[in-house]
């Protein structure tokens, strides 16, 4: 058993402390948290240690792995720290703040040997991981481009709060950004370039509520993504990806998609015309669910890290710096917010 | 505890299996009165009992279920607490007046009584509370069990406070005399926990249990083996798998196995409300569809 500690106990924080928790493979040795009342409530009513010094936390324990689920202000901090002992990381997205931190974490996790891993967790996602798959088939031919949104309703009207002041992580492209990009580089690569992006208020005063991103990919692949968090139509926060290859075309989001081939395919059985293929089509058999299958998925996925199965997570600090960098060069292509 | 009970996933755009389908029904019940004539044909048909979370939107529905003597004999079972209402209300309301709607009686009292749980950092007073505030909003309904939601349920779970569980179940029987239910998505670690650990006596669970095995978690043949033990009263849920499954096939599976106690299931149209019915009244007379009513308190 691999030994662990979460840090930031928040609304994130509690859903995987219960999910690492039932995870097999690592144990929760502790957590971190600066509330004390918090803290006190957690020891009381579970066998969990608590510290409010991460220092201290770590001088004290001997851990494989941490978990950090603070503000996104003190990710590069923490894991700066953490890193430098050699510990792997499990960081909640986005990865950090800036293009610059993130890719000095990467060279010094190489340095120091340690595995990261960014909570992006559409990667684990039953759906996006099978449409991973069939792209990495070619299922659809030579890609030539793609449209990518991401839709909710957390800004539905002029507030003052921390949603609408950059330095605290508003503006939808901090906020619904690192998700929709992420899933980009999941699907079509690295190899990115931002050609153009347009920031647009619409309730909010300081920051933006909707973002237009063209995307390069590999030089070939032409992505538009739009995000918009204040759209009332939607229930929950909406991912949908419609991409566009020579042979076909595949609609997704979270539960389903629908593949469309010019031809049969007899090995996958697809047939030529439209194909529909749901979320109760895939095996969903998980130890431990909490909040949807792929919340559990990349904790197994933590575990075989630490465990030496893999030696690398599909959601590295690598392709997590990258996301980094597009928002960050999102944000500078735009002198100021419509 | 019926057989049959309707549930409410349909009237606020929920489905498991797609998004689009989910988008579709949300648009067929905008007002309260859409859901209300969908309810009035469910009680009109014979099935009589209603489990929903507490939904702000029901409200008005309930009001008018209250002035109508043909739902005397319906049976209410709110699944608690439904946690967008309270994020909604703070955003809508502001702290006071979300205080004020939700906390039932004396505000000084039920103030303490919350405080208190933070201070001893017992969270068992703020259980109370919330439990007390979600039946504030039933009040004179026949409401004949309290369930707790998967995701609070699950969260305990994982985080092994069984104790709040057990807490929850003593309550809301001491206090409102009816049964309580736990909602999970981890049935045989829940079994385990509520039959094994804190000892609970024939404890309801509702869980997803379906031909196909989606969400039967941690495998489907895990699940059969827990169900066939018939020590807890067991409530399917998703077995029509959002829509994978017809009526027919969905049905032939649960009187193959052993221990489902009752059958939940919700659908937008009076159409394949009354199929679905049909089809399970007609198995409901064979021997493996656990014949068991529900012990007194």
């Amino acid at each position: 058993m691999k030994k662990v500690a979460l840090i930031g106990i928040g609304k994130m924080g509690i859903s995987h402390l219960a999910i690492a928790n039932q995870t097999p493979g690592i144990e929760v040795k502790a957590i971190c948290d600066t509330s004390k009342p918090l803290l006190r409530a957690i020891e009381k009513n579970t066998k969990f240690i608590g510290y409010t010094d991460y220092k201290k936390m770590l001088t004290e324990l001997t851990l494989d792995g941490v978990m950090i689920l603070v503000p996104n202000a003190y990710h590069f901090e923490l894991a700066k720290y953490c890193i430098e002992r050699g510990i792997h990381v499990f960081i909640e997205k986005p990865f950090t703040l800036s293009y610059k931190n993130s890719a000095s974490l990467v060279d010094l996790a190489n340095k120091h040997q340690v595995m990261g891993q960014v909570g992006y967790v559409n990667r684990y996602n039953l759906i996006f991981r099978e449409v991973k798959k069939l792209l990495n088939q070619n299922i659809i031919g030579d890609i030539s481009s793609y449209k990518n949104s991401m839709i909710g309703g957390v800004v539905l009207k002029e507030n003052k709060g921390w949603r609408n002041d950059y330095k605290k992580g508003g503006g939808c492209l901090y906020d619904y950004g690192p998700h929709c990009f992420d899933l980009a580089t999941y699907f079509f690569g690295d190899n990115v370039k931002v050609q153009s992006s347009i920031l647009k208020k619409v309730f909010s005063t300081n920051v933006d509520d909707i973002v237009n991103v063209t995307l390069l990919h590999n030089n070939s692949i032409v992505g538009s993504n739009y995000i918009n968090w204040s759209d009332n139509t939607v229930r929950k926060a909406s991912n949908n990806i419609e991409i566009i290859g020579k042979e076909g075309k595949i609609l997704a989001n979270k539960q389903e998609f629908k593949v469309f081939l010019n031809e049969d395919n007899i090995k996958l059985n697809l047939t030529k015309g439209w194909n529909e293929i749901y979320v109760t089509d895939q095996n969903t058999d998980i130890f431990y669910y909490l909040r949807g299958e792929e919340f559990s998925l990349q904790l197994i996925e933590f575990s075989n890290m630490l465990n030496g199965k893999i030696d690398k997570s599909i959601s590295s600090l690598e392709s997590a710096s990258i996301t980094d960098r597009i928002i960050e060069e999102s944000k500078k292509l735009n002198k100021e917010i419509i | 505890m019926d057989k049959i009970i309707f549930g409410d996933n349909q009237f606020f755009g929920v489905n498991h299996k797609s998004e689009y389908t989910a988008s579709k029904q949300n648009k067929k019940f905008q007002t309260a009165n859409d859901i209300y004539n969908t309810l009035e044909y469910v009680n009109n048909i014979g099935i009589k009992s209603f489990m929903f979370s507490t939904h702000s939107q029901l409200e008005p529905v309930f009001e008018k279920i209250k002035n109508n003597s043909e739902f005397d004999d319906f049976k209410l079972y709110p699944c608690m607490p439904y946690a967008h209402k309270y994020a909604n209300a703070m955003l809508e309301l502001g702290p006071f007046e979300m205080i004020k709607k939700f906390i039932p009686g004396n505000k000084i009292i039920s103030g303490l009584k919350g405080a208190g749980s933070l201070i001893t950092a017992n969270p068992v007073p703020l259980m109370k509370l919330l439990v007390d505030s979600e039946m504030k909003l039933l009040k004179g309904l026949n409401v004949q069990g309290i369930f707790l939601l998967n995701i609070v349920t699950d969260l305990l779970l994982g985080l092994e406070m069984y104790e709040m569980l057990y807490e929850f179940s003593n309550y809301c029987e001491k206090k409102y005399n009816v049964r309580a239910g736990f909602f999970t998505m981890n049935h045989v670690k829940l079994h385990d926990v509520l039959v094994n650990k804190i000892g609970l006596n024939n404890p309801i669970i509702v869980s997803s249990i379906n031909k196909i095995g989606f969400r039967m978690n941690p495998s489907k043949k895990e699940v059969e083996k827990i169900l066939s033990k018939n020590d807890s009263y067991n409530i399917a849920m998703s077995f029509l798998a959002s829509g994978a499954l017809k009526p027919k096939e969905a049905s032939d599976y649960i009187e193959s196995i052993k221990g489902v106690s009752s059958v939940l299931f919700g659908a937008s149209s009076n159409e394949h409300i009354k199929e679905t019915k049909e089809i399970l009244d007609s198995i409901l007379k064979t021997s493996n569809w656990a014949d068991k009513a529900l012990l007194e308190i």
